[in-house]
């Protein structure tokens, strides 16, 4: 779905926005809430300009009102393959964004992403994977990389990738599948997204996500939650 | 993938060290894990190798090692990834000595970093014999997802975790075992990473350190390894608020790329040697993705000035050290006793630094541009120097 046509949906007019370098920041409000938002828009690969803009945004609404909702919007195609991304340190742009979000939840802050177009590599652990709860419309793509390149890198037959993907959400792309790994809380409809949200923002916030009790009551993952638990006792 | 068994008679062992391990699940290579048997006169051994039809010569080798060892009331358990005859009767053998062994130290003085498996660069830094490990291979704990591929397991899954001591402080430590799947992260292997991580927050230690050596996201069971690296890194995020120091070494083979790339950024702090490489995505890919004119990752000397030790150094994202373990070991108790801080003015900091890079370096495209912008002198001179000369540089 197109950005413009998203918000258009969710917020109708109460919606103020910008563009710039792909980078969509802004202020909104929905049933007496107000929201923060910002995103990744058009599927583009997050690069150290893009990352630092969200960064400084989310940084400069704490201080504004440590108390704020954000709200993430992600359509993206991974992190910025190019030499001159990581000459300048990317890795130090995404934990940088990685660091301001987590500092806003523990803050006050209640932030929450929806993958709205597509949620790839890298870029998806710099931005929307830091929120508290993670949603996705249903035509959301989800993956670490497609199965065509895992199979040129792993050596194992596209073939047999495929088949096995049928069966297992541990490696294949597909928001469903992140669904039962316990990450995306739930594939929401445009109309019940915002409704949701405002359910959310009733409950206490959680310091540190359920994904792997989730990942467990939903088959996705059977081991994760059983380890930690185990180490943390140890 | 094919298991094999066998009990041959066997006089009972003298040994002294059960549940520890020989080798590493690696092309040509195997693990093999001791435990005890119950039967005194018999030793046990079970085979699990991706390489089926080889039962008579795995036989004739296990034969001749019963021979020369009396390893009654043993059972061994083998992962075996293609391992040639002479590399099993090798590891047969060290496992069998290591395990005779009294001793509870080893001198790592000499000892390179690089060369050190995961356990043993533990070991190497922390106070001597006060490394106990948590979730050890003798537990078992292996991925569900790789006999599906028709991949073998290794019992620890590559993530080696512990309590340990460094000048007296208690501390929480994981290294990567960059020799299993690149040291990438699947569920279990990262599920480690970050129980570790939540039982130092528990427990208040002194510092949680990581001993980065990895690729990043373990792709055969890649969206499990994606989630289980943002799961480290909230862990991380918690640490910090709770002002435990998590300090990372990057100073191994596969530097810290892809996710592992990020968390190395994510840390108070990291270590690095003139080996060390780190990034998100690494030059492979990149070539791959954008072609070879983009990058060329055959061209050493220029990942190293793109991605290496030195360069994160002179760009402030890492602390340079030499390969010498003593000096990594004084690093890490250097960050221990000087803790950073997390709050609203170490992001404003960090993003004034960010910001003035991205100006300064708008035309920069290879690091010595970057170096020379940094204000060194000879920047094409920097990846010849010595450790010594190029840390005078960095004062």
């Amino acid at each position: 779905m197109k950005y413009q046509d998203l918000l258009q949906q969710l917020f109708g007019t109460k919606i103020n926005y910008s563009v710039d370098d792909n980078v969509l920041l802004g202020e909104a409000a929905f049933d007496n809430q107000q929201f923060s938002i910002c995103g990744i828009v058009d599927a583009t690969q997050l690069d150290n300009v893009m990352s630092l803009k969200l960064a400084k945004f989310i940084l400069d609404k704490v201080k504004l009102n440590p108390k704020l909702n954000l709200l993430i919007f992600i359509d993206t195609g991974g992190q910025k393959t190019s030499r001159q991304a990581e000459l300048l340190g990317l890795n130090r742009y995404f934990a940088h964004l990685i660091k301001v979000i987590h500092y806003a939840r523990a803050k006050g802050a209640r932030v929450f992403s929806l993958v709205y177009g597509s949620a790839l590599g890298g870029a998806f652990i710099a931005a929307g994977l830091n929120a508290e709860k993670v949603y996705a419309l249903a035509e959301a793509q989800i993956a670490v990389m497609w199965l065509e390149a895992m199979s040129r890198v792993t050596k194992i037959p596209l073939a047999k990738l495929e088949e096995l993907s049928k069966h297992s959400a541990i490696f294949a792309p597909g928001a469903e599948n992140f669904v039962k790994l316990g990450v995306v809380d739930k594939i929401i409809d445009p109309a019940a997204f915002l409704p949701q949200i405002i359910k959310d923002i009733e409950d206490t916030a959680p310091s540190i996500n359920h994904w792997r009790e989730l990942a467990t009551i939903r088959g996705g993952r059977t081991l994760a939650d059983k380890i930690v638990n185990q180490i943390i006792d140890a | 993938m094919e298991k094999l068994q066998y009990n041959l008679s066997s006089k009972k062992n003298k040994l002294s060290k059960f549940g520890i391990t020989a080798g590493v699940v690696n092309s040509g290579n195997l693990e093999i894990l001791l435990e005890k048997h119950d039967k005194p006169d018999e030793f046990f051994i079970e085979i699990n190798t991706t390489v089926p039809g080889f039962a008579a010569v795995w036989q004739a080798v296990i034969s001749d090692f019963v021979a020369k060892y009396a390893v009654g009331a043993c059972k061994f358990t083998i992962n075996d990834c293609g391992a040639t005859p002479a590399v099993v009767s090798l590891r047969l053998r060290q496992l069998y000595e290591a395990a005779a062994s009294d001793s509870k130290t080893n001198d790592y003085t000499n000892s390179r970093y690089l060369e050190l498996n995961a356990r043993e660069r533990i070991n190497a830094l922390v106070d001597d014999a006060t490394f106990t490990e948590i979730m050890p291979a003798s537990n078992k704990v292996v991925s569900p997802h790789l006999g599906q591929l028709d991949l073998p397991v290794e019992f620890d899954d590559g993530a080696i975790i512990g309590k340990a001591k460094i000048a007296g402080k208690p501390i929480y430590i994981a290294s990567q075992n960059y020799a299993f799947m690149g040291g990438a992260v699947g569920e279990v292997n990262g599920a480690k990473l970050s129980g570790i991580c939540l039982k130092a927050l528990k427990d208040k230690v002194s510092a949680m350190i990581f001993l980065l050596d990895s690729g990043g996201v373990r792709l055969h069971e890649a969206n499990a390894g994606e989630i289980a690296i943002s799961e480290l890194i909230a862990t991380i995020m918690q640490l910090k608020l709770a002002s435990i120091p998590v300090i990372g070494v990057v100073a191994g083979r596969n530097g810290a790329f892809g996710g592992i790339g990020i968390v190395s950024q994510c840390l108070d702090a990291i270590i690095v040697t003139e080996n060390a490489r780190t990034s998100v995505s690494g030059p492979e890919v990149i070539e791959t993705v954008m072609g070879v004119a983009e990058y060329d990752s055959s061209d050493r000397a220029l990942v190293w000035r793109t991605c290496g030790g030195r360069h994160r150094s002179i760009m402030g994202d890492a602390l340079y050290c030499s390969k010498q373990i003593g000096d990594i070991r004084q690093k890490l108790l250097e960050l221990l006793n000087n803790p950073t801080s997390f709050d609203e003015k170490s992001l404003l900091d960090e993003y004034q630094l960010l910001e003035q890079r991205l100006t300064d370096n708008q035309n920069s495209h290879d690091g010595t541009d970057v170096w020379a912008i940094a204000g060194l002198n000879n920047p094409q001179q920097i990846p010849d120097l010595s450790d010594s000369d190029f840390m005078e540089l960095l004062k």
